[in-house]
């Protein structure tokens, strides 16, 4: 097996070796450098404040736009800025200084069509590097018919799929990147808020699962619009290329991970067989929480195929009670911030054995949170202070 | 105001205090940033990556520690370096840079945090002068040449040292195990 040194030296760190000094950068550069961007940043994260100059200027601008014969297309930061900020927005990146969140450079010239994929940003959450993008151009009935089926003229049911790839054979299901979660809207109208009509840009979240996209090093990301539909008298399906958007190659982010190991195990109980299960602990990171337990049998928690009959039936229940188990032990984890405030409802989204103990993977859906703020942790009915365990 | 001070006041958001910590790190941090990409890239970029170092400390202000904001502040700023070359396409020049080592099986795997606690051991089982050039090139990315000016050596006795942290380092894979994720 071959490793970059360079790579592994990255797990560590070192301030034990004296460097020659070099003058390279003037420190009231740097003080300047570094304030602006902290203010450009705070102006672009509190939009709420300036409402209502906002709107003032949009109208006015409108007004000026229609004088002067105008379109909509060429007003305001570009397409890819403004989806940056909302992504930045929905995920709660600042609120939660997370910093596994990578953004990349993008076009802000407005008056720029940039017809392809355009990668925006990513983030990794163990499980998988969720990537953001925006395609052009989709048309608007790709974008209207999206969640839908249609019965084809031989009778079949079929629908448009936005999809992503690294090999051309395995299809991975792109996500229109919905910010407007409105109570009581339909599907067209919450993807709307993912689509930008004038530009046909739509903004789509590629999640990229780890066992198909390599997390060591970049890989190639393709997008297209297909339309799937039942193969007639089969189980299988037809899979019609629409158009390919393009490629991008995405540098895949690291995770930090925030270790909480308990000084007690909490224990738990498999209601199937009776017997008790141990969680040591957690890892959390800004966009999910691993929950890591022991128990018995973990090591073959897939059902052996030598097993058969009653058997394997009794170990597919034993394993299918250990599921349940630390399914309600997910489901009763509250962390406390700082603030006093919580956060919970965390469901296991999948699981593997690996060093010794079963990793329960919650994901946090679209949204972040700051491991370095969580102060207390409660699971199972046992409330950890995290200034007292390791 | 002092260090310990400083993180307080940086961690409730006081600008002051950040610019204090830049006054007291530019001249380190840059030393690093210039150490990785100087070769590569000019002035101006070496105060781009330094002014980022900072923006990214400010944005985790909270999760610095008293007592580690230095090896932080190293690791940060080498990854930072890294980063812009990679945005660049360009690639480091250093020796050997590529392990080969015969690993176990998955299911032996390490966590990345004691992957990490092997790399340290192996990096600092190494003697002197054999660990500071290892670092050196591998971790500063400093060039051979470079190294052995610093070090008033000559150019073909850094590289045999460098062989030589190699197999260390690959030894303590090989008795590890297997790696996943790298």
């Amino acid at each position: 097996m071959e490793f970059k040194i360079s790579e592994l030296m990255s797990l560590i760190d070192d301030d034990s070796i004296i460097l020659e000094e070099c003058d390279v950068a003037s420190v009231e550069s740097i003080k300047e450098a570094v304030m602006n961007k902290i203010h450009k940043e705070e102006t672009r994260t509190k939009p709420a404040r300036r409402w209502g100059r906002t709107l003032l200027i949009a109208a006015v601008v409108v007004c000026l736009m229609l004088a002067l014969g105008a379109t909509a297309y060429a007003v305001g930061i570009s397409i890819h800025r403004q989806r940056q900020d909302e992504i930045r927005r929905q995920l709660s990146i600042n609120e939660n200084a997370v910093s596994d969140y990578h953004e990349q450079s993008v076009p802000t010239d407005e008056t720029e069509v940039h017809e392809g994929v355009t990668l925006l940003s990513t983030i990794n959450d163990g499980q998988f590097q969720h990537v953001y993008v925006n395609v052009c151009p989709v048309e608007p009935e790709a974008v209207n018919s999206f969640g839908s089926t249609v019965t084809n003229e031989d009778g079949t049911r079929g629908f448009y799929e936005f999809s992503f790839t690294n090999d051309g054979e395995n299809f991975g299901h792109a996500t229109p990147f919905i910010t407007n979660f409105s109570d009581g809207a339909t599907i067209q109208e919450l993807v709307a808020s993912a689509y930008d009509e004038a530009s046909k840009t739509l903004t789509l979240e590629c999640a990229c699962w780890k066992s198909q996209f390599p997390f060591d090093k970049p890989f190639d990301l393709t997008l297209q619009l297909r339309y799937i539909s039942d193969k007639p008298d089969s189980h299988t399906y037809d899979a019609e290329l629409i158009r390919t958007f393009g490629t991008v190659t995405v540098d895949p982010t690291d995770r930090s991970v925030r270790e909480i190991r308990f000084d007690e195990p909490v224990p738990f109980v498999n209601e199937t067989t009776g017997r008790t299960g141990k969680v040591i602990g957690l890892d959390l990171s800004s966009m999910n929480i691993d929950l890591i337990v022991e128990h018995e049998n973990m090591e073959t928690m897939y059902v052996p195929s030598s097993l058969e009959g009653k058997e394997k039936e009794e170990y597919f229940n034993e394993q299918l009670g250990w599921l349940k188990a630390t399914d309600k032990l997910a489901w009763s984890l509250t962390l406390t911030c700082s603030d006093g405030s919580t956060r919970s409802g965390f469901g296991i989204m999948s699981m593997a054995y690996t060093d010794g103990h079963v990793v329960n993977h919650c994901g946090l859906g679209n949204t972040t949170i700051n491991t370095g703020d969580i102060v207390s942790v409660s699971i199972g009915g046992v409330t950890f202070d995290l200034g007292s365990v390791s | 105001m002092d260090e310990c001070t400083a993180l307080k006041k940086l961690k409730v958001g006081d600008e002051q205090a950040l610019g204090w910590l830049i006054d007291r790190y530019t001249v380190y941090v840059s030393t690093i940033v210039h150490s990785v990409i100087g070769a590569a890239m000019g002035r101006s970029d070496v105060e781009e990556v330094t002014a980022d170092v900072f923006f990214v400390l400010w944005q985790n202000r909270g999760k610095v520690q008293p007592g580690k904001l230095r090896p932080y502040l190293s690791a940060l700023a080498r990854n930072t370096a890294l980063n812009k070359l990679r945005e660049r396409r360009q690639e480091l020049s250093l020796e050997e840079d590529v392990l080969t080592a015969a690993v176990g099986a998955p299911e032996q795997g390490y966590t990345k945090k004691e992957l990490a606690a092997l790399i340290r051991r192996a990096v600092d089982a190494l003697p002197w002068p054999e660990r500071e050039i290892f670092l050196r090139h591998y971790y500063y990315c400093q060039r051979v040449k470079d190294i052995a000016a610093a070090l008033g050596m000559n150019e073909s006795t850094v590289k045999t040292k460098l062989h030589r942290g190699r197999e260390v380092l690959r030894r303590s894979i090989q008795e590890g195990g297997y790696i996943d994720g790298i």
